[in-house]
C-alpha cells in the first residue's frame, strides 16, 4: 500500500506544481463568473447557466487531468523514469495503481478547487446557499475520475504515446454519450464503460436530489470498472518490455 | 507473469460486479431522473444541459430577429423547440415562453408541446403549463376542443393548490365545461349562461355526494366559492342584460337550483338577492318573498334579528 | 550466502516486431556469472546486448529463453530488488520534484524505515556531493548532476549488488574520478558491482572481472588480469644484441626501441614454436634477453576480441 501511495504522491506533486494548472483553474472560475452576464440573452436563466457552466468546466478539467496521465505514463516509460521506479521493490500492478490513484487525487484536488471557487462565485452573485444537489453533482464529477483514470492507464499501457490520449478522449466521450446501449447487459457498464452513470448536471440545476445510496453504488461501480480496466492493463504491462 | 491468472479472476469478477451494479444504477436513475431515457441520443458526452442552455440562448436570439411568429417561420421555431426538449425536457421556459410564442400560428403544435410538459415528471407540480394548454385549446385552437381544455384546466386546478392563480383557473374550468356542454347539447340552443348554471349545479351535486371536504376540487372550488358562483350564475340566467334574454327553461332550472341549493339561504327567487328575517318583498326587485324568522309566539310575532336564534329577544319565547 | 551474485544461464532475447515473425535477436544464449564482492565490467560495442541484459536482470525486460538469478532469487522476484541498487543508462526523473523529494520517494519504495530515511538520504547526497542541490528541482539539473542523483538513488539502500548501466556517461573527468572512488568504496563495503561502460580505461582501472559481448553473443568472460596477461609475452633485448633482435624481429607483433638502445618486442601467446625458439635463445644467451608476460591494454584486448569474433 505504501508503494502505491508513494507513486501516487509523486504523480500529484508532479502535476500540482505546474503553474499552468492554477492558471487554468482561474480561467475556469472567470468563465463561471461570466455566466452572470447572460441574464438578458438567456431570459433570466443566468443562475442555472452558472451552475451548469461550473459543472461543465469541472468535467473538462477532470478530462484534462486524465489526458495528462495518458501522456505521463508513456513519457515515463520512454524517458526511463519508470525504469528507475520499477527497479525498486515495486510491482508493475502497484505502479499502475499508484499512477491511477495519483491521477484521481490530482483530479479531485483540481475539481474541488473549481467546485469551491464556483460555490463562492455563485454565493457572491446570487446570495444563495449552495444546494446539496450542487455538491452531489460536483462530487460525482470527481468520482467519475476513478473509472476515467483507469481507462487512461489502460490506453497509456496499450497504445503508443501519440495515440493513447486521443483514444482515451474518444472512449470517455462516447462512454458519456451512448446511453442508448445502457440496456445491453455485460457489454455496457461491464466491458464498455457507462460514465453517464455519473452525469447529473441537470439535477444540480433543477435541484433534484440524488439518493446517497446511488452515490455509494456508483462509486462502487467506478471501483469495479477500474479494477476491470486495471486488470487488463496489468496483464499487458506485466509482459511489456520497458525500454 | 505468474500473477496473470489472478488478474484474469479480478477481471471477470469486476466485470460481472460492474454489470450488475450498472443495471441496478440504471433502474435507480429512472426513479429520480426519469427524463434521462428521453434525452437526445446525440453523442454530446452528457453535455445535454449545457447544449440546451446554448440552444436556448440561440433561440432567444433567433426569436428576437423575427417580427412575428407566423406560418412562414413557425416550423423553424417548432423545430428549435423540439431540439431543446430533447436536450432538456425539464426546461420550463421552453413551454412557458417558447411554445406560447407560436400558439397563434400553430396552436396544435403548441398544445402538443404543452401536453409533453404536462406529462413531465419534473414539471408535475406546475399548474401554469396545463392552464396554458387549456387556454390555447379553448381560445386559439380551431376548432376549439372545450372538453380537452376542461381536462387541462382540471389538471391545473389539482396542481395549483392554494396558489393565488387558482381562482381564474377554476373559472376557466367551469367556462370550458359550459362551452363543451353547449357544443354537445343542442337543446341548450347556445345558452352558455344556462349551461354554466347546469355545470355549477352538477358540481354542487357532486360535492353533496362526496362531501365538500372530501372533494377532489381544490380550495378555489370549495362550497362557499361554489355557492358564490352559483348565485352569480343564477342571476345571469334570471336577469336580462344587453346581450342576454332569460328563457323560460332557464328560469325554471334556476328555480329548481334555488330550491335545492338555497332553500335555507333565503334568497330572492327572481334576482337571487339575499333577504333578512321578516322581509316580505325583495329589496332589489320587489318580488314577494316567503317570510321567515318571525317569533313563534303568536302574540309577539316580531322578526328576529338572528333568524336562527333559539329565543326571541322581544318576548323570550323558545323558538325550537 | 551464495557465491555468485548474478547467475545468467542460456539467456536469449528476441525483440519481436509487429507484422514480423522473425524479430531482432538482442541476446543469444548468454551465460555468465558474477562472483560476490567483484567489480564486473560488462563490455561490448553498441547493440551488443549490454542494456538488454541489465534490464533483464532488473526484470524490466522479459527474456525469451534462459534464466537470470540475482542474489539467489529469480530476476522477477520483486523483493530481491530491495537488495539491489540500479542506475539506468540515461537517468531521467520527475522534473517537478526536488532531488531530496525524489530520493525520498526512492527510499520509501526501498522500504527504508521512516526514522532512518532522512539520514540515509543525506548520506547518499553527501556521497555524490549533491547536498547543496538537494532542494533544487530535478528539471533544472545538468546531465552530470542527474547522473549523480542516479547514483545516489542506487546506493540509497546500501545494496549488496550495484547494477549500473553506463554510469560514467555524462560525467566530467572529476566526476568520473569521484564515481570510480564511489565504486571502490562500495566494493570495500562488500557490495558487488556489475556495470556496463564504453570507457575502457576506467573499466580496466576498477574492474576485476569482465565480459565482452558482441551482437548478443558472449565473446569472453573472466578475471581481467588473466585475460590480459594471457595475451602474449614481452621480450626485452639488451643494447648491442643486434643478432638476437634481427632473428626475433620477423616474428614480433610489435617493437619499441628502448632509451638505452635496446628493443622491446611483443609476441603472441598462441605460437608454441616461436615461444620455444625464444626460450632456447634465452638459454643460449641469458643476458641478451629478458622475458616477461605482456599485460595487454584492455582497449587492445577489447578491439582484438571484438574484431576477431566471428558473429
Amino acid at each position: 500500500m505504501n508503494e502505491i501511495i508513494t507513486i501516487a504522491s509523486g504523480t500529484w506533486k508532479n502535476v500540482l506544481r505546474m503553474k499552468v494548472v492554477y492558471f487554468l483553474i482561474l480561467c475556469a472560475l472567470v468563465l463561471v463568473a461570466s455566466a452572470i452576464n447572460y441574464d438578458v440573452l438567456s431570459m433570466g436563466l443566468q443562475k442555472e447557466l452558472m451552475i451548469d457552466v461550473s459543472l461543465v468546466l469541472n468535467s473538462i478539467a477532470a478530462m484534462l487531468v486524465v489526458i495528462s496521465l495518458t501522456f505521463e505514463i508513456p513519457k515515463e516509460l520512454r524517458e526511463g523514469v519508470a525504469s528507475t521506479l520499477l527497479s525498486k521493490p515495486l510491482g508493475r500492478f502497484q505502479y499502475l495503481l499508484g499512477k491511477m490513484c495519483g491521477c484521481v487525487i490530482t483530479g479531485a484536488i483540481v475539481c474541488a478547487l473549481i467546485a469551491i471557487g464556483s460555490f463562492f462565485v455563485f454565493n457572491m452573485s446570487f446570495g444563495e446557499r449552495i444546494g446539496i444537489t450542487m455538491f452531489q453533482t460536483h462530487l460525482l464529477v470527481i468520482l467519475a475520475l476513478i473509472p476515467m483514470s483507469a481507462l487512461g492507464v489502460l490506453f497509456a499501457v496499450l497504445l503508443p504515446e501519440v495515440i493513447a490520449p486521443i483514444i482515451t478522449v474518444v472512449v470517455v466521450w462516447f462512454a458519456f454519450s451512448t446511453k442508448v446501449l445502457a440496456g445491453v447487459p455485460v457489454l455496457y457498464g461491464g466491458i464498455l464503460p457507462d460514465l453517464d452513470l455519473f452525469n447529473f448536471r441537470a439535477n444540480a440545476v433543477y435541484q433534484v436530489q440524488i439518493p446517497w445510496m446511488y452515490v455509494l453504488l456508483v462509486t462502487l461501480w467506478g471501483i469495479c470498472y477500474a479494477a476491470f480496466a486495471l486488470s487488463i492493463a496489468s496483464i499487458v504491462f506485466e509482459r511489456k518490455d520497458i525500454k | 507473469m505468474k500473477r496473470t491468472p489472478i488478474y484474469i479472476i479480478i477481471l471477470v469478477v469486476a466485470c460481472v460486479a460492474a454489470t450488475i451494479l450498472s443495471m441496478k444504477l440504471n433502474t435507480m436513475q429512472h426513479t429520480f431522473c426519469p427524463e434521462k431515457k428521453d434525452l437526445s441520443g446525440s453523442p454530446i458526452a452528457g453535455f445535454h444541459k449545457f447544449a440546451s442552455d446554448v440552444q436556448w440562448m440561440r433561440l432567444v436570439n433567433y426569436l428576437g430577429s423575427l417580427n412575428t411568429v407566423d406560418e412562414s417561420n413557425v416550423k423553424q421555431v417548432a423545430g428549435k423547440l423540439e431540439e431543446l426538449m430533447k436536450l432538456d425536457p425539464n426546461l420550463e421556459k421552453i413551454y412557458k415562453d417558447g411554445a406560447l410564442i407560436m400558439s397563434i400560428a400553430d396552436p396544435a403544435k403548441t398544445v402538443e408541446f404543452l401536453t409533453t410538459a404536462c406529462n413531465n415528471q419534473y414539471l408535475k407540480n406546475n399548474w401554469q403549463i396545463p392552464f396554458y394548454a387549456g387556454y390555447v385549446m379553448m381560445h386559439n385552437a380551431k376548432p376549439a376542443n372545450y372538453e380537452k381544455a376542461a381536462e387541462f384546466f382540471e389538471m391545473s386546478m389539482k396542481r395549483s393548490g392554494s396558489d393565488s392563480g387558482a381562482s381564474y383557473v377554476v373559472s376557466s374550468f367551469f367556462r370550458a365545461k359550459a362551452k363543451d356542454m353547449v357544443q354537445k347539447d343542442k337543446s341548450l340552443k347556445g345558452d352558455e349562461k344556462l349551461a354554466l348554471l347546469k355545470v355549477l349545479y352538477s358540481e354542487w351535486e357532486n360535492n353533496q355526494k362526496v362531501g365538500a371536504e372530501g372533494s377532489y376540487r381544490n380550495e378555489g372550488a370549495n362550497t362557499q366559492n361554489l355557492n358564490d358562483r352559483l348565485i352569480k350564475a343564477l342571476k345571469d340566467v334570471k336577469v336580462a342584460s344587453e346581450d342576454y334574454k332569460p328563457t323560460a327553461e332557464g328560469k325554471k332550472y334556476a328555480d329548481m337550483v334555488i330550491s335545492k341549493v338555497f332553500d335555507k339561504a333565503h334568497i330572492c327567487s327572481n334576482c337571487t338577492a339575499p333577504y333578512g328575517a321578516g322581509e316580505k318583498f325583495c329589496s332589489s326587485c320587489g318580488t314577494s318573498l316567503p317570510v321567515w324568522g318571525l317569533c313563534k309566539n303568536q302574540v309577539c310575532k316580531k322578526p328576529l334579528k338572528n333568524g336562527n336564534a333559539p329565543f326571541c329577544i322581544y318576548c323570550g319565547a323558545k323558538q325550537k | 550466502m551464495e557465491e555468485n551474485v548474478i547467475v545468467i544461464e542460456g539467456l536469449s532475447k528476441n525483440y519481436k516486431r509487429w507484422f514480423s515473425a522473425k524479430g531482432t535477436k538482442a541476446l543469444d544464449n548468454l551465460t555468465i556469472s558474477v562472483p560476490r564482492g567483484s567489480v564486473f565490467g560488462f563490455l561490448g560495442p553498441n547493440g551488443a546486448g549490454k542494456t538488454t541484459t541489465i534490464k533483464i536482470l532488473m526484470d524490466l525486460i522479459k527474456p525469451t529463453e534462459g534464466s537470470a538469478i540475482v542474489l539467489g532469487k529469480p530476476a522477477y522476484d520483486v523483493d530481491v530488488k530491495k537488495r539491489i541498487g540500479f542506475l539506468p543508462d540515461s537517468p531521467a526523473f520527475s522534473k517537478q520534484l526536488t532531488a531530496r523529494e525524489f530520493l525520498s520517494i526512492c527510499a520509501k519504495l526501498l522500504r527504508i524505515p521512516s526514522e532512518q530515511r532522512n539520514e540515509t538520504i543525506e548520506e547518499a547526497l553527501h556521497t555524490v556531493k549533491m547536498t547543496d542541490h538537494a532542494k533544487e528541482k530535478l528539471g533544472s539539473f545538468s546531465r552530470g548532476m542527474l547522473q549523480r542523483i542516479g547514483v545516489a538513488q542506487a546506493i540509497l539502500n546500501k545494496p549488496e549488488l550495484l547494477i549500473l548501466d553506463e554510469p560514467l556517461l555524462g560525467l566530467d573527468p572529476y566526476g568520473r574520478q569521484e564515481f570510480k572512488q564511489i565504486i571502490i568504496e562500495q566494493q570495500k563495503k562488500g557490495t558487488s558491482v556489475f556495470f556496463s561502460s564504453h570507457i575502457l580505461s576506467d573499466v580496466e582501472e576498477i574492474c576485476d572481472r569482465i565480459a565482452i559481448l558482441k551482437k548478443g553473443h558472449l565473446l569472453c568472460t573472466g578475471e581481467l588480469d588473466k585475460l590480459l596477461a594471457a595475451s602474449g609475452i614481452n621480450v626485452v633485448i639488451a643494447a648491442g644484441e643486434d643478432k638476437v633482435f634481427k632473428e626475433l624481429m620477423a616474428d614480433a607483433e610489435g617493437s619499441v626501441k628502448n632509451p638505452d638502445g635496446g628493443w622491446t618486442l611483443s609476441f603472441p601467446h598462441n605460437n608454441p614454436e616461436l615461444l620455444k625458439k625464444i626460450e632456447d635463445m634465452k638459454k643460449e644467451s641469458p643476458d641478451a634477453l629478458t622475458i616477461s608476460a605482456s599485460r595487454e591494454k584492455l582497449e587492445d584486448f577489447f578491439f582484438r576480441t571484438v574484431e576477431n569474433a566471428n558473429v
